[in-house]
């Protein structure tokens, strides 16, 4: 009786490999995201200049391809001659910063009242749904420009403030999905077992939302990398000489009609990132799902 | 005389019905003053139309709603008197929906031995070997100990819900239409696997189903339920010789009987 019986070893985790091999578009996303962040982690031993150091002998070098570039500023140099290529790299952890710090803060908080409110309905939805109302009939960017204006842009600021605005998708579909999920008769069959109203939000209920919350998080995280950009273009995100995508955009709309690449550049880049991180979304979505699973 | 393991008395449950804005509010009595004594080893069959307060009644015996008024009593004490853990020992539920009733995202394994997870056992090859063991019990292979629900049939599903709710050896479960959601040949499996096991653990069954067969095959006693109220309760032969109120005449002349040739004679 010592040795128990066989099981099969069938893999007993969600998200199986193959799938995810199988899975082109996450794979394409998945790399895309890891590219940026190794360059966003490795950002000093990759960036062959320093991305604050002015060169004002160098100015509005255009990038190597061009006939007038050279290989010692790759993508040339912005209108103080600072490095393209490095501000660009530098830049890579500004957005992913802002991204996933906003999206954390704005995820804990919309998952704890949506939760809250799927979970308990009655008197405590009623002041969830009032809150997710009053928050959706603010304006996210103008009211983040008022607070900006007002408090200071920096790096905390935008992200706390983005934090503080982006909940409402969180919120709203942890609701709807754990509404959903509250009926079903596995969490009445939870209480019978005797589980305490905690253990069956983190077993029962956060398991069968989460791939919910995977999706609406890579939104929410492109979403802040674009309102940040747009913030900064507007002077009021983070301030320079940070090297942020947006800043770089908005600096060189200037020069706009005679050197294209200072904004086409942090244009592709944003472009790229916010692309692969809904991919990646989607795909994590898609393997996560039980459905598919056999 | 055996041991009385649930005795209610007069139990009311009222819902709230929103009428609509501006409306107010509506009560709706759902349990009307239902007396129940089931003693020991005993398979009470609760019966009625859909909405009748039989799925509204098996929640407050199993302790998730508060009756408005009454009161019970489980195996001797006060069910609000008894603490969550000892009354999940005591009675246990067994749910209509398999496909509804298991948590998709975990494994066979896990949903077995919940139970023990709550009560706070610590985990060891102890408990996995009772977790085999009440999979062996209720007929499930082994080797689905770490599979998904998804990936069950049916009447799987259901012997796990069974498994569950049979693993810390519960005094009462109470059945809410276990096999109205089953294939016709799944259904007298599980039947049969709920009688087997209650010969086998001693326990007591409250059964509550709209399907008279399966009523008459497992039901020592009938009660009949009727807009809220208990209209008539019997031993189950009695009430299928001889039913005494009307609505119960007209539930048992609805019953086809499985001859065509005796259906068309009858009309």
């Amino acid at each position: 009786m010592t040795n128990l019986p066989q099981t099969t070893s069938n893999n007993p985790y969600p998200a199986g490999k193959g799938r995810i091999l199988q899975h082109k578009g996450m794979m394409i996303g998945s790399l895309i995201v890891i590219f940026v962040m190794l360059l966003a982690i490795l950002a000093p031993l990759i960036a062959p200049h320093d991305p604050y150091y002015q060169d004002l002998l160098n100015r509005l070098k255009p990038p190597v391809w061009d006939t007038r570039g050279s290989w010692d500023h790759i993508l040339g140099t912005d209108h103080l001659g600072r490095d393209y290529l490095s501000r660009l790299i530098y830049g890579a952890r500004i957005s992913l910063l802002i991204g996933i710090g906003a999206a954390m803060i704005s995820g804990i908080i919309g998952t704890f009242l949506g939760v809250m409110a799927g979970y308990f309905g009655g008197r405590v939805d009623m002041v969830v749904t009032f809150l997710i109302t009053v928050r959706l009939s603010m304006p996210v960017v103008l009211v983040a420009l008022a607070v900006v204006a007002i408090v200071g842009g920096s790096l905390q600021v935008v992200i706390a403030v983005l934090g503080l605005l982006l909940w409402d998708r969180f919120a709203v579909v942890m609701r709807s999905s754990t509404l959903q999920i509250r009926s079903m008769d596995y969490i009445t069959a939870a209480r019978a077992v005797g589980c305490s109203t905690a253990r069956i939000l983190m077993t029962e209920i956060m398991p069968n939302v989460v791939n919910n919350l995977i999706v609406i998080a890579t939104l929410e995280i492109a979403h802040a990398i674009i309102l940040e950009a747009a913030l900064s273009f507007l002077g009021l995100g983070v301030q320079p000489p940070l090297p942020s995508w947006g800043l770089m955009v908005s600096e060189g709309k200037d020069m706009m009609l005679f050197e294209p690449w200072l904004i086409t550049i942090p244009g592709v880049a944003l472009f790229a990132l916010v692309l692969s991180i809904n991919l990646l979304g989607d795909g994590m979505r898609d393997v996560t799902a039980p459905e598919n699973r056999n | 005389m055996a041991e009385i393991m649930i005795d209610a008395k007069s139990i009311v449950k009222d819902f709230k019905i929103t009428k609509g804005l501006f409306l107010g509010k509506e009560n709706l009595r759902a349990v009307d003053g239902v007396s129940l004594q089931v003693s020991q080893g005993e398979v009470l069959a609760i019966v009625g139309e859909s909405g009748c307060g039989k799925t509204t009644l098996a929640r407050i015996l199993l302790g998730l709603l508060q009756p408005d008024s009454g009161s019970i009593e489980l195996c001797g004490s006060k069910i609000d008197q008894i603490p969550r853990l000892k009354l999940a020992k005591t009675v246990q539920p067994i749910f209509q929906d398999p496909y509804s009733s298991l948590n998709p995202r975990k494994t066979i394994g896990s949903i077995i031995t919940l139970p023990m997870r709550v009560q706070g056992e610590k985990e060891s090859t102890e408990w996995t070997k009772r977790a085999f063991k009440t999979m062996d019990l209720v007929g499930l292979p082994s080797r689905m100990f770490n599979q998904y629900p998804n990936q069950l049939s049916g009447g799987q599903r259901q012997r796990v819900a069974i498994a569950r709710a049979l693993i810390n050896k519960p005094k009462i479960v109470i059945c809410d239409e276990p096999t109205s959601a089953l294939d016709v040949s799944v259904q007298s499996q599980i039947l049969n696997l709920l009688n087997d096991l209650r010969e086998e653990l001693n326990l007591t069954y409250v059964l509550i189903s709209h399907n008279l067969a399966v009523v008459e095959h497992m039901a020592t006693r009938v009660a009949v339920m009727y807009f809220g109220e208990k209209v008539e309760e019997s031993e189950t032969d009695k009430l299928f010789s001889n039913p005494q109120h009307n609505y119960t005449k007209t539930l048992l002349s609805s019953i086809l009987p499985p001859d065509p040739r005796q259906r068309s004679k009858e009309n």
